[in-house]
């Protein structure tokens, strides 16, 4: 039985009297990809954003390895080893894709006294595994939607996180580019120790990819458990609009 | 209590009337996404049209308020949406910022050359006259209600109302607001998005020039600066207590400054002379920075636009030493043929590019927007005149380590001034540090005589209205003469910018141009923003009090006003208008500050005394002051090119660079030039010229002969080897 890595418990987030996010509990397990769906409006970026502190939630605790995050700065929790990509690109436009990396070693580096990382040797290492080596230089700007994201994901990756959270890494991205980006992440978990919390409107990518799902729908948690539970579940397929079991 | 009333009745007018002028900007601010600094000014210059039209061409009183208020101020305003602020989309928050700051100096700059402050008041009699009024008795006391104070109440209630209902209920206030935020979807949906931002400017001129008309009528008499900074500093601050969006909570937040300025006129005690005046003027920007310190926090976000279209090239390091070698070179041998006048004008201009600097770092790197780094170089220069002074009276200097006291003084200072600034960003820093700037340059650099700051025993202020900073002595190596000042702060300026680029280039760099780019992105890699946000605001506090004293040095002797806010906005403005992301912008900026402005107000003077009697029909004498459109209207351009001149020459040079032969000749007339020059046989003037002549000249030529190059067609192989000539 894998340990729960981290802990969201009774999380709600209003904003101007709507709720964003209601009483949402559950947790993401030590060496598994879990997944996070929903329809639009769902929560699910509000949810990655109280946990990387960037967003105080109005109650509720969020518990990583242990220590109770919940009043803590984002830096603070980059440093417990959470890190995360967002679904609205945020990157370092002023700088090409390495510098993207590099510097995120660096703030690694900086705000670290032990686990530090040869950044050279580092950067060129992910850039290798995430097939960035031919943009190197390029400026992040130049990159289509798709490239753009795998920088973010690999910025991600240069601060050693424990658990890295993906806010909709493969839209943007063709078919095979997704199939590619789906073995390299079960490849990182499995010989990397690393943990994924995933968001994703790719369904298929999802449900071939996770060990757990939950469902968010209008701010609450509407289901959890394994693909095959989420498949079967009649709420499921009512929150995406009564759709059939088949594309779900 | 019958005074309090009545201070009470002078505090709400003053105040309907601030909350009038910000009521037009919030709404020129809803629905073009540009916070329009010109606001205040348009409002100061239809308060000196009206008092052209009313007391020197003695037309009606009504004539004239119509005309000013209804067709000339909203005009204006579609001109200025038209020809400048269109362009400004996809730009960022400080171009759009020094864009609109432009504006303004452009405007005070007319203000000054129509009516000029040296001095003159100018006087607008009250509507209605002074005595026409109602007296109302309050436990035996009379209590005088005017019917001017009564007519702005009630102008500015019933355009609150109305702009209230056009806001929240009227079609064409929400198509108004669907413009900010997206209007393409309006244009989508048949709307005409240039066409509604157009007709809020107009209104909001409106608003503005009516405002500025009755706040200059109760002012009594006035000038056109203080007109501005009151003008600027209250509708801001009334407009940032309703958060830029809400019409009561600006209107509540006008007729509280209102209050707060009437009640302490009213009752500050006599005593407290002239520091109660200053305090008087200073009392919005005051409010101004505690309403941005109490304003709910934005939270963390990325760049509102992932593509902006400034771009800034960071140099490699050798390319950086060349240029400073021949920057060094060059001023070095202006040096030599240059009158000492000329040398000390050149070295104070090299000095505020010093200053510059600092913003290259802090808004260039960092993305923190300042709008005062004359403030902090005035506290660096204060400092080293107080406490580095050495020597005696005759052979006085200021001593290298008085220097880095100040230096580090300032740092120290520049930090607790970011501390409660950092939770602020983009505009709302902006408008933190002009406050801040206000109070330095209104309260603070105003005292003439010595403070004593308690605790610490550090004194402030100008000994008797003026402050000789002495030459350096560096280290024994005394810096006296003009050209050993000029070759002094040419060395430093290129240190400091070879240091600057090095520090882009490091990993600190790295991390202040990750947190401009995106605080949320670094935030959650791990970056500690606070830390590294008080960092950067020392470093550029300290580079900027290093420019501040070489400023003073230069000056001879400096004033209050040579740390002035408004100097503060050129600085800002030429340093983008050069580019805020280089070292060459700032390098542009300093010196077209320090010796443009004063190279182009000579020139009019001198031409004022030669031909006095023009006066009749065009002023020579305060034609000068038209010196600061010109900045201006060069700032105006920023919308089409926002990322600075210096990018542009420096590709128009690229041609001579790359063609040897032109490269050659071109070197070789400048040094033909520069010959005749230092050996007397022509003068100054000629040399420029030629130099002008030599500079336009030579990028057409290798343009022109690149062209020709390239209409032979791409060379192929064969034509290489000689294949095909052969």
């Amino acid at each position: 039985m894998t340990q729960a890595l981290l802990q969201v418990e009774n999380v709600s987030v209003s904003f101007r009297g709507t709720k964003a996010l209601q009483d949402v509990s559950f947790s993401c397990k030590t060496g598994e990809i879990t997944g996070l769906i929903g329809p639009n409006g769902a929560g699910k970026t509000t949810m990655f954003n109280v946990i990387s502190g960037l967003l105080k939630p109005s109650s509720g605790r969020v518990v990583f390895d242990g220590v109770d995050l919940t009043k803590a700065k984002p830096a603070r929790r980059a440093k417990q080893g959470i890190s995360r990509t967002f679904q609205r690109l945020e990157l370092f436009t002023s700088l090409s894709v390495r510098d993207n990396l590099r510097v995120a070693g660096e703030i690694h580096n900086a705000t670290r006294r032990s686990n530090r990382i040869d950044i050279a040797a580092e950067t060129e290492r992910v850039m290798g595994l995430l097939e960035l080596a031919d943009v190197a230089d390029r400026e992040v700007t130049e990159l289509p939607t798709g490239r753009a994201r795998v920088v973010e994901v690999a910025r991600a990756l240069m601060t050693k996180p424990k658990l890295v959270l993906l806010d909709e890494p493969a839209s943007g991205q063709s078919e095979e580019e997704t199939e590619r980006f789906a073995e390299l992440l079960k490849h990182l978990v499995a010989t990397d120790g690393l943990s994924v919390c995933l968001v994703e409107h790719d369904v298929p990518l999802v449900m071939g990819l996770c060990d757990t799902i939950h469902v968010l729908n209008f701010g609450a948690l509407l289901a959890s458990g394994t693909p095959a539970e989420i498949r079967s579940n009649n709420d499921v397929a009512d929150a995406y609009l009564g759709a059939p079991e088949e594309t779900i | 209590m019958a005074n309090f009333l009545a201070f009470s009745i002078g505090g709400v007018t003053m105040g309907v009337l601030f909350a009038l002028a910000a009521s037009g900007l919030v709404l020129t601010y809803t629905t073009s996404g540009i916070f329009n600094f010109a606001h205040g000014a348009l409002a100061m210059l239809s308060a000196f049209a009206f008092y052209q039209m009313t007391q020197v061409w003695m037309w009606s009183t009504w004539i004239a308020f119509a005309t000013v208020g209804f067709i000339l101020a909203p005009l204006f305003q579609v001109g200025v949406y038209y020809v400048i602020m269109k362009r400004l989309h996809g730009t960022s928050e400080v171009t759009k910022i020094v864009v609109s700051i432009a504006v303004m100096l452009a405007l005070f700059g007319l203000a000054q050359w129509g009516w000029p402050s040296n001095g003159n008041l100018y006087a607008i009699p009250l509507f209605f006259g002074n005595t026409a009024e109602w007296t109302i008795h309050v436990g035996g006391h009379d209590v005088y209600f005017q019917f001017f104070q009564a007519f702005a109440i009630t102008t500015a209630a019933l355009l609150g109302v109305a702009l209230n209902f056009l806001f929240k209920r009227a079609r064409l206030g929400i198509a108004m607001r669907a413009v900010v935020d997206n209007p393409d979807l309006v244009r989508l949906n048949g709307g005409i998005p240039d066409r509604i931002a157009a007709l809020s400017w107009a209104i909001g001129g409106s608003m503005a020039a009516i405002a500025g008309i009755l706040i200059a009528q109760v002012q009594g008499s006035t000038d056109a600066t203080s007109l501005t900074i009151l003008l600027i500093s209250s509708a801001i601050t009334a407009a940032m207590i309703g958060r830029l969006r809400s019409i009561p909570a600006t209107i509540f937040g006008g007729i509280l400054i209102g209050l707060e300025i009437s009640y302490f006129n009213g009752y500050a005690p006599q005593t407290w002379g002239s520091w109660s005046s200053s305090f008087g003027v200073s009392i919005p920007v005051i409010s101004l920075f505690v309403v941005l310190l109490v304003l709910p926090q934005d939270r963390l976000r990325g760049a509102t636009l992932s593509r902006l279209r400034e771009r800034f090239d960071v140099p490699t390091m050798k390319v950086s030493w060349i240029a400073a070698a021949a920057l060094a070179i060059f001023v070095l041998m202006l040096g030599q043929i240059m009158a000492a006048t000329d040398s000390e004008t050149l070295a104070g201009g090299l000095a505020l590019s010093i200053v510059a600097l600092s913003l290259t770092l802090l808004t260039g790197y960092a993305g923190e927007i300042n709008l005062a780094p004359i403030s902090f170089a005035g506290i660096g220069a204060i400092i080293a005149y107080h406490h580095g002074v050495i020597g005696s009276i005759l052979s006085q200097r200021t001593s290298t380590w008085g220097i880095l006291l100040a230096i580090v003084g300032t740092a120290i200072i520049g930090g607790f001034v970011a501390l409660p600034a950092l939770r602020l960003r983009g505009l709302h820093l902006a408008l933190a540090t002009m406050a801040f700037g206000i109070f330095m340059s209104d309260f603070l650099l105003s005292f003439t005589g010595v403070v004593t700051v308690p605790l610490i025993h550090v004194q402030l202020g100008f000994v008797e209205g003026a402050m000789t900073v002495p030459p350096v002595d560096l280290f024994g190596l005394s810096l006296a003469t003009p050209k050993t000042q000029l070759i002094a702060n040419t060395v430093i300026f290129c240190l400091l910018g070879v240091g600057m680029i090095a520090l882009r280039r490091s990993s600190y760099g790295r991390k202040l141009v990750a947190m401009k780019d995106s605080p949320a992105a670094a935030a959650t890699l791990g970056q500690n923003l606070l830390g590294l946000k008080v960092s950067a605001f020392m470093i550029s506090s300290g580079i900027a009090a290093l420019g501040g004293i070489l400023y003073c040095i230069s000056l001879g002797s400096a004033q209050s006003a040579s740390f002035d806010i408004l100097l503060s906005f050129a600085l800002v403005m030429g340093t983008v208008v050069g580019g805020i992301g280089s070292v060459s912008g700032a390098l542009l900026g300093g010196v077209a500050l320090g010796v443009g402005l004063q190279a182009i107000q000579h020139t009019f003077f001198n031409l004022a005394t030669a031909h006095n009697d023009f006066g009749q029909f065009f002023s020579w004498a305060t034609a000068w002051h038209l010196a600061a459109l010109m900045p201006a209207t060069i700032g105006i351009t920023l919308g089409g090119n926002p990322s600075g001149s210096v990018a542009n020459i420096v590709q128009s040079y690229r041609p001579v660079v790359e063609n040897r032969l032109v490269l050659i000749s071109t070197l070789l007339a400048l040094g033909v030039t520069y010959g005749l020059t230092l050996a007397h046989v022509w003068g100054n003037w000629w040399f420029v010229f030629c130099f002008g002549c030599i500079g336009i000249i030579a990028p057409a030529v290798a343009k022109q002969t690149a062209a020709a190059v390239s209409t032979q067609g791409p060379a192929s192989s064969e034509d290489l080897v000689g294949l095909v000539r052969a």
